[in-house]
């Protein structure tokens, strides 16, 4: 079992994963930086998408009325890399049709002097319409991120 | 972004009262609500006394229990010593199942007694149709309006 973080370190973490929500959902999508890194990678059933546009492009798939997202349940743990942290978080999307969906994020956040910032991001849909068509999170597979 | 400014102590118990106002409001206990509130506090504008007035009487009328909140994705920024500015989250979950969504923005002050507690709370019921049973509604929160202190 990896190292438990700094506390500040989780608390960091944490706000970072919530402002991405907040971000999203209010379409600030200049600020994206602010929590992803150049070298942002998100992996999804939909398919792979890069940096800040491909976030973008990811969460528009929605439609015209995106979902509200919501984190909840996030682990922290360090990684190898004393640069690098991974997370495992439950997110739940709320519809414009007052539907709930969740699922599973996986997480590998960089560590900066701003603030940490998300370098990969792997969404594993959980119920339905997701399905585990990418498999479903577990112990093993949040420990392989960053490993 | 930097988050420096607030301990972890500050962050662990600002968190709390967000957790607290939830079981405050699903509850109807309004004797409590001084542990969520200062006294001069403001909720969309208004003075807490007046705005519990109207919850107090909502509740009263209602069949059910208020739908249970559940609070979700803080953010905090320290705008000034003893000042922090909270972006939060909400959902709740209906009788019928059904879920809905909307966000809180606060200024929390350090109280005379040392504790966190929310000066001036606006709640927004987020991305909602015509029909909603609360009305329409759509996003009107930002990044800088979170990062600007209340009223300025």
């Amino acid at each position: 079992m990896a190292a438990e973080p700094a506390i500040e370190t989780v608390h960091a973490v944490e706000q970072a994963l919530a402002l991405y929500d907040h971000l999203v959902d209010n379409g600030e999508w200049e600020h994206l930086p602010l929590i992803l890194a150049e070298d942002f990678t998100l992996v999804a059933p939909a398919g792979s998408f890069a940096g800040a546009p491909g976030a973008r492009a990811y969460e528009e798939l929605a439609g015209e009325h995106l979902p509200a997202h919501h984190v909840i349940n996030t682990q922290v743990e360090t990684t190898a890399d004393p640069g690098l942290v991974r997370a495992w978080s439950r997110y739940l999307l709320v519809t414009w049709e007052y539907e709930a969906r969740a699922g599973d994020y996986l997480d590998l956040l960089r560590l900066t002097g701003d603030g940490p910032r998300l370098v990969r991001r792997e969404v594993l849909p959980r119920g339905a319409g997701g399905q585990f068509r990418l498999g479903h999170a577990s112990f093993e597979r949040w420990r392989a991120v960053g490993a | 972004m930097s988050a420096a400014a607030i301990s972890a102590a500050d962050r662990v118990a600002i968190r709390a009262v967000l957790a607290a106002y939830v079981q405050v409001v699903d509850n109807a206990d309004w004797e409590h609500v001084h542990e969520v509130f200062t006294p001069e506090a403001r909720f969309a504008g208004q003075p807490l006394a007046k705005v519990i007035e109207g919850w107090a009487a909502m509740v009263a009328s209602r069949p059910v229990p208020l739908f249970p909140h559940q609070c979700t994705d803080p953010v905090l920024y320290a705008v000034a010593p003893g000042v922090v500015r909270s972006w939060s989250k909400f959902f709740t979950v209906r009788t019928d199942g059904t879920i809905t969504s909307g966000d809180y923005l606060d200024t929390f002050v350090r109280h005379a007694d040392g504790r966190w507690r929310i000066r001036e709370r606006q709640a927004s019921l987020g991305n909602r149709p015509e029909s909603d049973p609360f009305g329409p509604s759509r996003r009107s929160f930002t990044t800088t309006l979170w990062r600007t202190a209340a009223g300025e």
